[in-house]
């Protein structure tokens, strides 16, 4: 906790004592000569006391610089001129005759030792800069920034676009967040972040960055990490990174972190648009669907759901939501949907009509207690990918079951509490993938039910005719617990 | 293990992008520096990023690649601990071991209770009851439940099943969140906030309580409590009496004709303070006020068993015409599920017993037998049971020894966590299968052992969500139904 390096960040705290101490002796020496007022013993303790704190201040400073996250030769200046500024200092508070020439001499050190200091802790022009040209103007010095190679812009109808994202937008960020503390006057933790090399050697924990992979890379995932935690990047207090600015980063990283000018040749077609600066487009998604699901038996539903299909009409999805059908998604990322009405109170055949935009993406239907009768159900006829229908309660009559038999992919039908007989029972024998049906309270007789089990011996149907045995409770009870 | 735990930093995760666009650090600062103060800080933290209800695209993340089988879930829970040894698991070996000691090959000195660990010997009770082999599954059931052995076909049933906990409040903590203190949220919460409700009009999460029952042991609220998620996924409670849900009604004296516009203003005012503040708890209380207006015409609609035809209360039996009875409740689940209520929960007490057991499991079978077995056929006949998971079962198993004297017509079990029964019907479990095996004493799992986390992760499973995606982040950790255990138990599904 309490280390030697501890005592040694105590300097930028601890130099600001002789600096105001030292000026204000000197000020204290003017002001008695032109007062003509005797304050030399005050003169006399203000150098000695400020000359103590000056050699304090030295000590505490070496500390510090033994850490190495500073540049070596900023170091040094500062660290003489301070070093010189305690001594002045020194002699000034001994000598009693000509005492201005050391406290003029001391004045003007501890002027340029506290110069070199300031540029250590915020960065070399720190003084002359305003932040916002330092942030856009920055097109001059650095040798990565010279890569920009010579390339004939246009031949023929083909355009050549150059993107330099590192130079371009990656060096801004670093240089208005990061340098500061990681560039050639500053390294902490032994990192800069000033050029391709420093980025790629990491710091004293190790490489900040993997290509390609934002989550494995420091550089990106230490500035999300929450403001509180030490790690996190620009540390409390300073100046933090935009969301822009860390998608920028991600995005940066996420395509394998070029230090180089990338160049596309794009066939140029009339009406193209100036196509956006790459690392503005939405980034790809990460796939967290990493865990294989256990293999399902493929039934035909799974089949038709793996097949291809449209988008939905997004007008025809508002307009059903505003009627209180619920449309869900049939599974994740699947454009197929079931649609619900058990929401609806006013029902009215518009919104079976409505469902006709979307025939070919609702596979399960649920109608249960809508006054849906045969004129309805007439829509549903190219609904090919429908497989489980739910008409229960509703008001459809046979008439209906040939159109319903000739769907495809029907599964599942529940025609219980309808006015179904025999005789439409008979027509679904002739649908070619029911599996179920439903059949309790319609007026359907066994023996309609026989004869269809007779044509189709694979259909599952439903009578809803079990009865319970009566079971004599009271033997239990006089039996075994008397 | 899902690539989840390895990325402990993503850019695109809901999470995150939801706080950005709720709240970015300025705003942030401003708010709490401006009066909100340290009060409210915890909570903003905590859970500012969950929005509720869940987005699209969260929801998208949670589910599986392949359509759900369950769209619904009615969990009859038997609290107290039924025995397995009255109900499903028949040991006839037992019946020539009356009054033996246990063996302690058995036991393996495992810990037993305060209850019995201080008795002098474990004598053996063997079932007082008899056994038969029912449908064509030919499964073994108990006379005590008639009409459950008449759809025993319809069951898988899962004879295997440990719990870690001994005691009831955590046993069925740990059944209802997945753990065994209290303050997680409960299943259904966890179900309506991962996949919330088709029916606009009735919360996705409803529970009954039988009045019928003898409240040996407590229930508490918590059990179906939304634990730190958005508050509009607690359990609501449908009681028995005048006012199935508190306060719904208007209080007398007002005719209600102006509350819409009363409720359109609050909301008003609640959204000012929502943007100002962002606070979820915002979100879940318009949310739950507008759900309450709504349910003031659901409710009694949908609470009102009068226009069922006689032959319904006959098949549930004649409790069901009692309300507030399980068999009414029974009845009032079909009635909810129908309307696709997303998971109703029903608690049936009175399981625990340490004294007169046989005496006591001849009163509960009777209570819940055949509105049980009634419910499923009226599932099935209407056809609901293919959708609806439905799941019988209480928070552990009893003993083969006697607590307490044994007789030949009485005797008692103590608390057994290390086996006992429940069963599953309908959406995408095996009709007339069983499952997993006990030793002849019933005492240890011989085969397939069923964790309690292993049923959560397949109730989630078949509700098409992948437990180990449905995740919420409270107090800086990601939390699951299934903490970092469960097994989806693929043996059982179809």
């Amino acid at each position: 906790m309490f280390s030697i390096e501890t005592i040694g960040r105590l300097h930028p705290l601890l130099v600001h004592l002789p600096i105001g101490i030292l000026l204000f002796a000197a000020a204290l020496m003017v002001f008695a000569r032109i007062t003509k007022s005797d304050l030399g013993a005050a003169v006399s303790f203000a150098w000695g006391a400020g000359a103590f704190m000056a050699l304090l201040s030295c000590a505490v400073g070496l500390l510090l610089a033994q850490s190495g996250d500073y540049d070596a030769d900023m170091v040094q200046v500062h660290q003489w001129t301070g070093l010189l500024t305690a001594a002045l200092g020194t002699v000034t508070f001994f000598t009693k005759k000509y005492r201005w020439i050391p406290a003029s001499a001391t004045v003007i050190v501890l002027s340029i030792a506290g110069h070199y200091g300031g540029n250590l802790t915020h960065g070399e022009g720190y003084l002359f800069s305003n932040g916002e040209e330092a942030f856009q103007a920055e097109q001059s010095s650095k040798p990565l920034e010279e890569q920009t190679a010579a390339v004939s812009d246009s031949t023929g109808k083909k355009l050549i676009r150059r993107t330099f994202i590192y130079r371009d937008q990656i060096v801004p960020v670093l240089k208005a967040k990061c340098y500061s503390c990681h560039s050639a006057t500053k390294k902490k933790g032994g990192l800069r972040l000033d050029t391709e090399a420093f980025i790629k050697k990491g710091g004293k924990n190790g490489s900040v960055l993997a290509a390609g992979n934002p989550a494995k890379s420091k550089l990106f995932t230490y500035l999300l990490l929450p403001e509180g935690d030490d790690r996190h990047m620009p540390p409390k207090g300073k100046l933090q990174l935009t969301r822009q600015q860390i998608a920028i980063i991600q995005n940066w990283i996420q395509r394998g972190a070029s230090f180089k000018e990338e160049i596309e040749v794009i066939e140029q077609s009339d009406g193209d648009q100036p196509i956006a600066a790459l690392s503005l487009l939405p980034l790809p998604v990460d796939s967290t669907e990493g865990v294989a699901a256990a293999p399902e038996k493929p039934d035909l539903e799974a089949t038709l759901l793996s097949k291809p299909v449209n988008a939905p009409d997004q007008q025809i999805l508002k307009k059903l939501k505003a009627q209180q059908v619920t449309l869900t998604k049939m599974a994740i990322g699947s454009e197929y949907l079931s649609a619900n009405f058990v929401n609806t109170k006013d029902f009215t055949p518009e919104i079976v009509q409505a469902l006709q935009g979307i025939e070919n993406q609702v596979v399960r239907l649920r109608l249960t207690g809508q006054p849906v009768g045969d004129q309805d159900v007439k829509h549903l006829a190219q609904f090919k990918n429908l497989t489980r229908l739910n008409l229960e309660n509703t008001k459809i009559t046979d008439s209906s079951l040939t159109l319903l038999a000739a769907l495809p992919n029907l599964e599942h039908l529940n025609l219980y509490g309808t006015a179904v007989t025999d005789e439409g029972l008979a027509k679904l024998a002739a649908s070619p993938n029911l599996k179920v049906v439903y059949l309790w309270q319609t007026r359907t007789t066994p023996e309609g039910v026989k004869r269809l089990l007779k044509a189709r011996p694979d259909l599952k149907v439903e009578t809803g005719t079990q009865q319970f045995v009566k079971p004599d409770t009271n033997k239990v009870l006089t039996n075994n617990s008397k | 293990m899902s690539a989840h735990h390895d990325e402990p930093f993503r850019l695109n995760t809901p999470d995150l992008a939801d706080l950005n666009e709720t709240l970015d650090r300025r705003a942030f600062f401003q708010r709490t520096a401006s009066g909100l103060g340290a009060l409210a800080l915890g909570s903003l933290l905590g859970s500012a990023a969950q929005a509720s209800p869940m987005s699209e695209e969260k929801l998208e993340s949670i589910r599986r690649q392949v359509a759900p089988k369950a769209k619904r879930v009615v969990y009859l829970f038997m609290a107290g601990g039924p025995s397995q040894f009255e109900t499903f698991d028949y040991k006839p070996k037992l019946a020539s071991m009356l009054g033996k000691g246990l063996p302690d090959s058995v036991r393996g000195g495992q810990r037993l209770t305060g209850m019995s660990a201080n008795q002098a010997n474990l004598p053996i009770a063997p079932s007082l009851y008899k056994f038969d082999q029912y449908g064509k599954s030919r499964a073994w059931v108990s006379e005590l439940l008639p009409y459950t052995a008449q759809v025993v076909d319809e069951l898988c049933i899962v004879k295997s099943l440990f719990t870690e906990q001994i005691n009831h409040d955590p046993a069925i903590t740990f059944f209802q969140t997945g753990h065994q203190l209290p303050g997680r949220p409960s299943i259904g919460s966890w179900v309506s906030y991962g996949l919330g409700s088709e029916n606009q009009n009735l919360p996705a999460f409803i529970v009954l309580v039988s009045k019928n029952a003898s409240k040996d042991q407590p229930l508490y609220a918590r059990l179906w409590g939304n634990g730190f998620l958005p508050s509009e996924h607690q359990g609501v409670q449908f009681r028995s009496g005048k006012d199935p849900v508190l306060f719904l009604n208007n209080p007398e004296g007002y005719d209600g004709t102006d509350r819409e516009k009363m409720l359109d203003y609050l909301t008003q005012l609640n959204q000012v303070q929502n943007e100002s503040w962002g606070d979820p708890e915002v979100n879940a209380r318009i949310s739950q006020y507008e759900m309450a207006f709504r349910m003031q015409t659901s409710v009694p609609e949908v609470m009102d068993t009068a226009g069922e035809p006689d032959e319904v209360f006959e098949l549930y039996g004649p409790d069901s015409r009692d309300k507030g009875s399980y068999a009414a409740n029974c009845l009032l689940a079909r009635k909810l599920l129908e309307k696709d209520v997303r998971f109703v929960q029903l608690y049936h007490q009175g399981w625990d017993h340490h004294g007169s057991l046989p005496k006591g499991m001849v009163k509960q079978c009777k209570q819940v037998d055949q509105a049980t077995a009634g419910l499923i056929v009226d599932l099935k006949r209407r056809g609901i049971l293919e959708d609806t998971l439905v799941i019988w079962g209480g928070e552990f198993g009893r003993t083969v020894y006697s607590q307490g004297k044994l007789s030949a017509a009485d005797y008692g079990r103590d608390h057994h966590p290390r086996c006992f029964t429940m069963w599953m019907a309908g959406a995408g479990v095996k009709p007339g299968f069983s499952y997993g095996q006990t030793d002849d004493f019933s005492y240890n799992i011989v085969k397939d052992p069923v964790h309690v986390h292993d049923v959560q992760a397949t109730l989630l499973h078949l509700l098409g969500v992948d437990h180990e995606q449905l995740v919420y982040k409270y107090q800086g950790r990601r939390f699951r139904l299934t903490d970092v255990h469960g097994r989806v138990v693929n043996e059982i599904l179809t």
